[in-house]
């Protein structure tokens, strides 16, 4: 038997991975279409956002405005709310929002078509979300599109 | 002189630059689409103080009042955020089907072609003489969508809802976002599933949560739904 022994090394042949490129760069081409860049976020807010099961998932293309308001992480039992605008922390937002909403729009477009996305804590009080919101409804302003930012429900029958 | 083989590139480093802008990638990004609750806040219109509105009854108005500790009162009723559901069903439907009507619960009007074109005939006519007058403009709005949905009917009939019907959310200023966002949540399903009933009613089976708000045909459909199963919540301004 030892006839057709190949002389020379033992051992396995090299694998080839002529083919790696090609596999990866297949995964880069799917990862590049099927996400989108993450938003610019607070990263010091403990932000729980509720779920919803009427949540419509929106168009990733469409101009928006983020508002983030929440406790901060640490914040103690006596923390006050912080409201960022995009990622900016605003003291004094009721006054701030309708010139941020102005400054930031597409110059062809109006506000109204800008929807603003409230990315809003589970435990925030209603009246920082009503401050948020006669902010945005001034006629000055005429922000009135916005979308409560929620989680998707897995299991709507169990509310 | 001995002629060298070309030598070939060294492909062997393309898989690490390619791993290196996959993991740039999917460090940088996100799947999950951004969802959320679509609304439209309510314009400030001033109301001259001549302009008489008409009275809302209480029938057809469905509270909903939240305190600080985030309990309900419902109608007249402590009730937990579980009951809710039912409750704006019963509200939503009780003069609707049964022939027995439920006073207490929003009403509803048969309405036909023949007098709506006759109503919005005349508001017209009342519009072009006192044409600022808003009440005169959202009577005439409404007869028009009360119209586009008659076209529908295949019978040319229908049971509308009281033109007042609204639910109202009263909140106190340390009422929770998420109970908030929970209420809005249990209005749209109840909503939602009544739509879902006079869709198969009146569009031979089809299911409202089949159709589709892109195709056009579609869309129409959900315009019709819209107007004969109105949401409108009205949120008081809050209290302490």
């Amino acid at each position: 038997m030892s006839k057709f022994r190949k002389k020379g090394k033992k051992g396995q042949p090299p694998v080839n991975t002529a083919a790696l490129p090609d596999i990866v760069f297949m995964l880069l081409f799917f990862f590049m279409v099927a996400t989108r860049p993450k938003e610019k976020e607070p990263t010091n807010l403990d932000l729980q956002i509720p779920e919803s099961a009427i949540a419509i998932e929106l168009n990733k293309d469409d101009d928006t405005d983020y508002i983030w308001a929440g406790y901060p992480i640490n914040g103690g039992s006596n923390a006050l709310v912080e409201v960022f605008l995009d990622d900016q922390l605003k003291v004094d937002y009721t006054s701030a929002i309708g010139k941020w909403k102005i400054a930031n729009k597409p110059a062809n477009k109006e506000v109204f078509d800008v929807a603003t996305i409230l990315k809003i804590d589970d435990d925030v009080n209603m009246k920082t979300v009503a401050n948020i919101k006669d902010a945005l409804s001034d006629p000055k302003v005429k922000g009135y599109r916005i979308v409560y930012s929620t989680k998707n429900d897995l299991n709507p029958t169990d509310q | 002189m001995a002629r060298r083989e070309l030598e070939e590139i060294n492909a062997g480093s393309m898989a690490d630059i390619a791993f290196l802008l996959l993991i740039f990638f999917i460090v940088t990004t996100t799947m999950d689409l951004e969802a959320g609750i679509p609304k439209t806040l309510p314009m400030k219109v001033e109301v001259p103080d001549d302009v008489i509105l008409p009275p809302t009854r209480m029938r057809d108005v469905f509270s909903i009042n939240v305190n600080a500790n985030d309990q309900l009162l419902v109608e007249t009723e402590n009730l937990d955020i579980s009951q809710l559901e039912e409750k704006l069903y019963y509200f939503y439907t009780a003069n609707m089907y049964t022939p027995e009507k439920d006073p207490s619960q929003v009403e509803y009007f048969l309405r036909d072609v023949e007098s709506t074109k006759q109503e919005l005939g005349l508001a017209k006519q009342e519009l072009t003489q006192d044409e600022d007058n808003i009440v005169l403009k959202s009577a005439v709005s409404k007869l028009e969508k009360r119209k586009a949905v008659l076209d529908a009917m295949p019978d040319g009939k229908f049971l509308e809802i009281n033109e007042q019907a609204a639910i109202q959310l009263k909140q106190k200023a340390g009422t929770s976002y998420g109970v908030y966002i929970s209420i809005i949540n249990h209005i749209g399903k109840v909503v939602n599933k009544v739509k879902d009933e006079r869709s198969k009613e009146i569009f031979n089976g089809t299911s409202y949560y089949d159709l589709d708000p892109s195709i056009p045909e579609d869309n129409e459909k959900i315009k019709i739904l819209d107007i004969m199963v109105p949401d409108r919540l009205l949120e008081p301004a809050i209290t302490n």
